[in-house]
């Protein structure tokens, strides 16, 4: 800024002319000196303020847009941990004792259809028919023809299938990325596994639910782990469960039996090694597997743990369990066998002639019903009764199947002498295969009651209370191996092994009421091996009925015996047991050294 | 002296923002990549799945068994059974000691010969 002096002499040379005082002058100067600086100063500020105004607003404009844009926008965190990562598939595999896969998840499609993006209808309807030949025209015409938004055509789609679509060119056909549930063993331990179905479904995934077997059971711990990456691991060995699924049903055509369950039981740890009900079905198609028929007809139907059936003769074990127990009887006690009973009108008798005095050994190795029905009156009611509770009867058997929670053996509700008498033969009560699988567990392992499981336990011992004592249960096992030595279970020898074991032929339950006579549930109850008793199988066959020569044969000796036998020699060298080879002139060795 | 305080503040402030700035951008390449790493993850582990199932598919004890009736005679498979177990005992023992059984057996396995024959 120029200055300009604040007493210029040429005014003051005027202003002493005028006789004015040249100090008011200078007063003037300073005083426009000092309001040109205000205003300068003012300007100056003033411009400050506007410029950090405006710097202000644009920040606060700023800030205000991102915060409006972070409201607005779905949050993502970083991803910065391979933890944070989803895996491919979600509901957690189930694997056998082994670690081989029982059942897993397969990425696939799904087809949908957006009606109203579509260009050619018809032909579109038409070359789905013909890629689909489940689907009907003109069913997927009135689907694709509607004025809907969205429309699902087929839930999973092979890879196949999805180019063949792709290769139409319809804009409106969309596929959705799908989980499916894969059993890659097909129809084996189809009962166990049970299925899955499609829970709540959106379009870019679907939620798998169990709906039956251990997919139902352990629904929530399948769903729950997700990403954790943590099996369910059965007790059954595939290996195990094949071999005995395939001997069982060639025994079954063979014998010519309408269906047949077998269970494979560790006596110790209470392990499911194996569980098989027959007909089975197919639990990648499950839904479609169990149209149509109704009750134990049904595939779906898991003989073994739903089926009660009067299970005959290899009741007789537990009446001789409590009558040893008890002290009543010792192996060599002669037991009245003499045929007839009658009580009332109710006739007992043996099913084939019998002396009439056979030991407390032999009443089990022939199986004399009239023996056993002696012997159990003996024992009461209330005893007896007390005695099957205590073996687990009248509770569920705690495996862990949706479909078995309900099932308890049914039993008379007057449970008068004779039903007594016909109960320690296995008539007038009716348990499912599982039941008397782990009634036999408890008596055989050294009388300790068992719970029978599918979680696998490594084998590790589960012992619960005690039911016998350790000695009644070896006299017990003695007794039976007899019967497989010399009595009616002699079809059930196993080269190389011992087996002990029981038959049972029970007639029938009509549905209202009777018996038929010729249609029988046979059932044979072995533990092997003899020497260190470690597996329980129980065989059971329905309607089962073979010609030998002209004879139709349908008793358990010759047709569930054989069955069991022939799955221990299959079964017996892949659990690891030890044959007992014994060449009959071992004896006769001699041992030479140098 | 407060012009000098000024200018290393300001040279401070800009090295910072340099620095900032650099770091920023690290780290957002370092999540893009974790991202691409976790897509590959992700890819190769339905990859995975898929050959999982394969492999159980395969190895399907149906399938395996019909596999081995169909080549049971071309590799000379024999049927895992007890007669292929004894008593250790009789190891050593001349083979006219030995029971009928046992001698069948050892006769009817014939490995030494079976065993050059496969290796050949």
């Amino acid at each position: 800024m120029k200055r300009r002096p604040l007493r210029p002499i040429s005014e003051v040379i005027f202003v002493r002319k005028k006789g004015q005082n040249p100090n008011n002058i200078e007063k003037e100067n300073i005083r426009q000196r000092h309001l040109r600086m205000e205003r300068f100063a003012r300007i100056r500020s003033e411009s400050r303020l506007l410029v950090l105004a405006g710097f202000l607003l644009v920040s606060f404009i700023g800030i205000a847009f991102k915060m409006g844009l972070v409201s607005m926008t779905t949050p993502i965190e970083p991803v910065a941990s391979s933890q944070m990562l989803k895996p491919s598939t979600k509901r957690a595999d189930i694997l056998d004792r082994n670690g081989s896969i029982l059942a897993t998840n397969l990425i696939t499609n799904a087809l949908y259809a957006k009606p109203r993006m579509m260009i050619n209808r018809n032909f579109a309807a038409g070359e789905l028919a013909k890629i689909f030949p489940e689907l009907k025209f003109e069913k997927l015409l009135k689907l694709l023809g509607s004025d809907r938004k969205f429309v699902w055509i087929k839930r999973k789609i092979s890879p196949e299938q999805m180019q063949a679509v792709h290769e139409l060119g319809e804009p409106g056909l969309r596929f959705g990325p799908r989980e499916m549930r894969l059993y890659p063993n097909g129809r084996l331990a189809s009962h166990v596994l049970g299925g899955v179905n499609f829970g709540k479904e959106g379009v870019n995934s679907a939620e798998l639910v169990g709906i039956a077997g251990v997919e139902l059971k352990f629904d929530q711990f399948l769903q729950d782990n997700l990403g954790k990456g943590v099996p369910l691991i059965l007790s059954l060995d595939l290996g195990i469960q094949s071999a005995v699924e395939h001997v069982l049903s060639g025994g079954m055509k063979l014998m010519n039996a309408k269906g047949a369950t077998a269970v494979l039981m560790d006596i110790h740890s209470g392990e499911i090694l194996s569980m098989v009900s027959l007909p089975d079905f197919d639990p990648n198609d499950r839904i479609l597997s169990g149209k149509g028929k109704k009750g134990s007809e049904n595939p779906l139907f898991n003989k073994s743990v739903q089926g009660l059936y009067e299970l005959g003769s290899v009741f007789k074990v537990f009446t001789a369990a409590a009558v040893l127990e008890d002290g009543l009887v010792k192996p060599d006690t002669l037991v009245d066998t003499t045929s007839p009973i009658w009580w009332g009108k109710h006739k007992i008798s043996n099913y084939h002639r019998l002396p009439d005095e056979l030991s407390f050994t032999d009443v089990l190795v022939e199986s004399s019903n009239t023996g056993t029905s002696r012997l159990a009156k003996e024992l009461g009611a209330t005893r007896q009764k007390e005695f099957l509770k205590s073996l687990g009867f009248f509770d569920n058997t705690g495996i862990e199947l949706v479909e078995a929670s309900h099932i308890k053996s049914k039993y008379p509700a007057n449970w008068s002498e004779i039903s007594t008498m016909t109960i320690s033969y296995g008539h007038g009560i009716s348990s499912s295969p599982l039941h008397v699988a782990s009634a036999f567990a408890t008596l055989l392992n050294g009388g300790t009651k068992v719970r029978p499981t599918l979680l696998n336990r490594n084998s590790q011992n589960a012992k619960g209370d005690r039911i016998i004592s350790t000695n009644v249960s070896n006299e017990l096992i003695k007794i039976l191996h007899q019967v497989v030595d010399r009595g009616t279970a002699s079809a059930a020898n196993v080269d190389g092994y011992s087996v002990a074991g029981k038959t049972g032929t029970a007639n029938k339950v009509k549905p209202n009421g009777g018996y038929y006579k010729k249609k029988n549930i046979t059932t044979f109850a072995s533990v092997f091996p003899v020497e260190r008793p470690k597996y329980v199988l129980l065989v059971t066959l329905d309607e089962p009925n073979i010609l030998t020569g002209k004879k139709s044969r349908r008793t358990a000796g010759w047709t569930a015996a054989p069955i069991a036998s022939e799955i221990i020699f299959r079964v017996a060298p892949l659990l690891g047991i030890k044959p007992n080879f014994q060449t009959e002139e071992n004896d006769n060795l001699l041992l030479v050294g140098n | 002296m407060k012009s000098i305080t000024y200018i290393l503040v300001t040279i401070t402030v800009i090295s910072l923002a340099f620095w900032a700035y650099q770091e920023s951008y690290r780290a957002k390449s370092t999540l893009n990549l974790i991202r691409t790493v976790n897509k590959d993850i992700h890819f190769i582990q339905e990859k995975l799945g898929v050959l999982r199932v394969e492999w159980a598919y395969l190895n399907r004890p149906d399938r395996l068994r019909a596999l081995a009736d169909l080549n049971f005679e071309k590799l000379r498979l024999i049927e895992l059974n007890t007669k292929h177990f004894d008593d250790l005992m009789i190891i050593g023992v001349k083979k006219q000691n030995l029971s009928s059984k046992t001698a069948d057996v050892l006769n009817q396995t014939n490995f030494n010969s079976d065993a050059a024959e496969i290796s050949q």
